[in-house]
């Protein structure tokens, strides 16, 4: 059974004057799914991420669901309904987000940091915590400030603070714009390696196609319209 | 709760800027306390002072007129009225005192009393038997409680002088606040028999003839004292519309409530502009924390805070700061009231403390402090709580 299905997903969003569409035509996430996001710079991956972490309210969904814990949620009633909080509770529930910049906390500790995804779900569990921060290479850093932290090490701390609550999707944004490709190289292996260690499905947005090949076993890619008016892009499984 | 540990998490990250917001706090609470204190100081001071002087509560009948004892004990069932006591007429009231022992003697005035006279107290009113002297009075005679003491009345029926004496105990030696020149208080039915006995009217009690014959006992007037100075001019003013002139220090007490009023007012005026620019200033404050904090209250709402979790953080916060800034506030009053104290430590009569603040006082300034930063921190919690999922992560 899919974790998620979407069909139909429309996102619209004005900027500087352009249309901007987004769509995903079809769309099923498996537990364990390594999926790759690519495509151009500006085309809407990021749009798209944040439809699937239930952050941005889609424009039309022809079906949205999520299937986790036990549960279906249909998800396109949830944003037809308003139903913010109930989104939220989902969120904390089952999504891990990996922000393209760490996205840190800077007055909690990294430990803090990592552990905030645990206490917004009710998920306590230091073990795991501690384990992650090992495969991580970030065990030492657990006592420390964000900001006196490298951008790879705060990156690392994002993907510990996407898992640390064994979440059934992660969804990570450009996790690697910001280091050199060496570092890239690591960061998304330890992203897959952890991943896999948590038992979540991971979609990556990224528009280094090159870094992601190998390391995922879908893609997702975009085909893009560019009119008078507006651009649109429509993201079909390959 | 989790927003609680972030919004202090937070404020404590961010000491300086957290400091000044307690620091401006406290520049408007302080000097509304202590304006507060020195307002209160001189009110009281002089309240206290009105209330120390027992005549100040009293409605004294003027002239002489005739009033029954039915009428009279009518006055003193009127609202605010805890006691009152008939008169005889002034002129009648006066008498020689001496030493039981025939040693000193004085002439004195004698005034009535009767049980629980505020005037007396906390000295018990004399029986028929007994009298109590004023203090100038009892060093005159050299008299103490216990003591005896011969009262004698004279009276002219036409050529004739004659003279009648008693023999009293001293009950008591007044306060000196009640009366300050040579004077005794002795029991309404005592003051009533001299009068009588004045007037050449018989007085069967003590075995004294008179030529005139009894009536109906009539008093000249009334003593009355009111519960509480503010209500003085009231009841003073209900009698002068009875028919009943009075005289009381109602204009004394007045100047000092006018005053009471006055101070209050100007405190309200200057603490609503305070409090009004204390709201704004933390309103505006928190409210651009909000704004400033968008890409972290935005990563959080991501991770699936809930929106009351949202609004909690500003509200903490909010709180958090305004517990402190009172706290300092409180520090500073502390501080100016101590100095101004001991600076101007004779500047009032009766010595009070010319700035302070009784426990109610402080704790409603407090009180109104925090319900204002709740609703100005409510306000920065709605803004909060209306930030999207994911409109920061990418400025994050």
């Amino acid at each position: 059974m899919s974790l998620m299905e979407a069909a139909g997903l429309v996102r619209r969003w004005q900027a500087e004057g352009r249309a901007y569409e987004v769509e995903v035509e079809r769309l099923s996430i498996a537990p364990g799914d390594r999926i790759a996001l690519t495509g151009p710079s500006g085309v809407g991956k990021s749009t798209l991420l944040d439809l699937l972490a239930l952050a941005l309210a889609p424009a039309r969904a022809g079906a949205f669901s999520l299937s986790a814990g036990g549960e279906t949620v249909d998800l396109a009633a949830l944003w037809r309904d308003g139903k913010r909080e109930a989104l939220a509770a989902l969120r904390a529930r089952f999504i891990g987000y990996v922000p393209q910049t760490g996205g840190l906390l800077p007055y909690l500790s990294v430990e803090g940091n990592i552990a905030l995804t645990q206490r917004l779900s009710g998920r306590p569990d230091g073990a795991w915590l501690r384990d992650l921060a090992r495969r991580l290479d970030i065990a030492e850093l657990l006592p420390r400030k964000p900001e006196s932290l490298s951008v790879g090490q705060r990156q690392r701390v994002a993907i510990a603070r996407a898992l640390a609550h064994r979440p059934a999707l992660v969804l990570a944004d450009e996790p690697t714009a910001s280091v050199d490709p060496t570092r890239a190289g690591i960061i998304l292996d330890l992203l897959v390696e952890a991943g896999a260690a948590a038992g979540c499905a991971l979609v990556i947005a990224s528009h280094d196609i090159a870094s992601l090949a190998g390391r995922m076993d879908k893609a997702l890619t975009p085909t893009v319209e560019a009119g008078e008016g507006g651009t649109r892009a429509v993201f079909r499984p390959c | 709760m989790l927003s609680l540990r972030l919004a202090l998490a937070d404020l404590w990250h961010e000491k300086g800027l957290s400091a000044c917001f307690v620091v401006a706090l406290a520049a408007i609470l302080a000097p509304l306390l202590v304006l507060l204190g020195l307002k209160t100081g001189v009110v009281d001071s002089l309240r206290a002072q009105l209330l120390a002087d027992p005549h100040m509560r009293e409605i004294n009948s003027l002239g002489n007129r005739s009033l029954s004892v039915e009428a009279v004990a009518e006055i003193g069932r009127q609202d605010g009225v805890i006691f009152i006591v008939p008169r005889t007429r002034l002129l009648a009231a006066t008498a020689t005192l001496a030493r039981g022992d025939g040693g000193n003697a004085l002439t004195a005035e004698l005034m009535p009393t009767a049980p629980g006279d505020p005037l007396l107290a906390p000295v018990a009113a004399p029986g028929d038997d007994g009298i109590i002297l004023t203090p100038l009075a009892a060093r005159k005679l050299g008299l103490a409680p216990g003591d005896a003491l011969r009262l004698a009345v004279q009276r002219k029926l036409g050529d004739q002088a004659e003279g009648k004496s008693l023999s009293l105990t001293v009950a008591g030696i007044a306060p000196d606040a009640a009366f300050a020149r040579e004077g005794a208080f002795v029991s309404i039915g005592l003051l009533a028999a001299l009068e009588d006995y004045r007037d050449g009217r018989p007085v069967p009690r003590y075995g004294w003839d008179g030529p005139n014959a009894a009536e109906t006992r009539a008093f000249a007037g009334f003593r009355a004292v009111a519960a509480r100075i503010e209500d003085v001019a009231a009841i003073a003013a209900r009698l002068e519309a009875q028919g009943q002139p009075v005289t009381t220090r109602a204009d004394e007490i007045e100047t000092v409530l006018r005053l009471d009023r006055n101070l209050t007012a100007i405190f309200l005026i200057v603490a609503a502009i305070g409090g009004a620019g204390f709201a704004l200033s933390l309103g505006a404050s928190l409210i651009g924390h909000v704004a400033r904090k968008r890409g972290e209250l935005s990563l959080l709402r991501l991770m699936g805070l809930s929106s009351g979790g949202m609004a909690g953080m500003p509200m903490v916060q909010g709180i958090a700061i305004t517990a402190a800034g009172s706290a300092l506030a409180l520090g500073a009053y502390g501080l100016a009231a101590l100095v101004i104290n001991r600076q101007f430590s004779d500047g009032l009569p009766g010595g009070g403390a010319i700035c302070r603040l009784d426990a109610v006082q402080v704790v409603s300034v407090l009180g109104i402090a925090l319900a204002v930063a709740l609703v100005a921190a409510t306000l920065a919690g709605l803004s909060a709580a209306r930030v999207e999922p994911g409109e920061g992560v990418r400025h994050g």
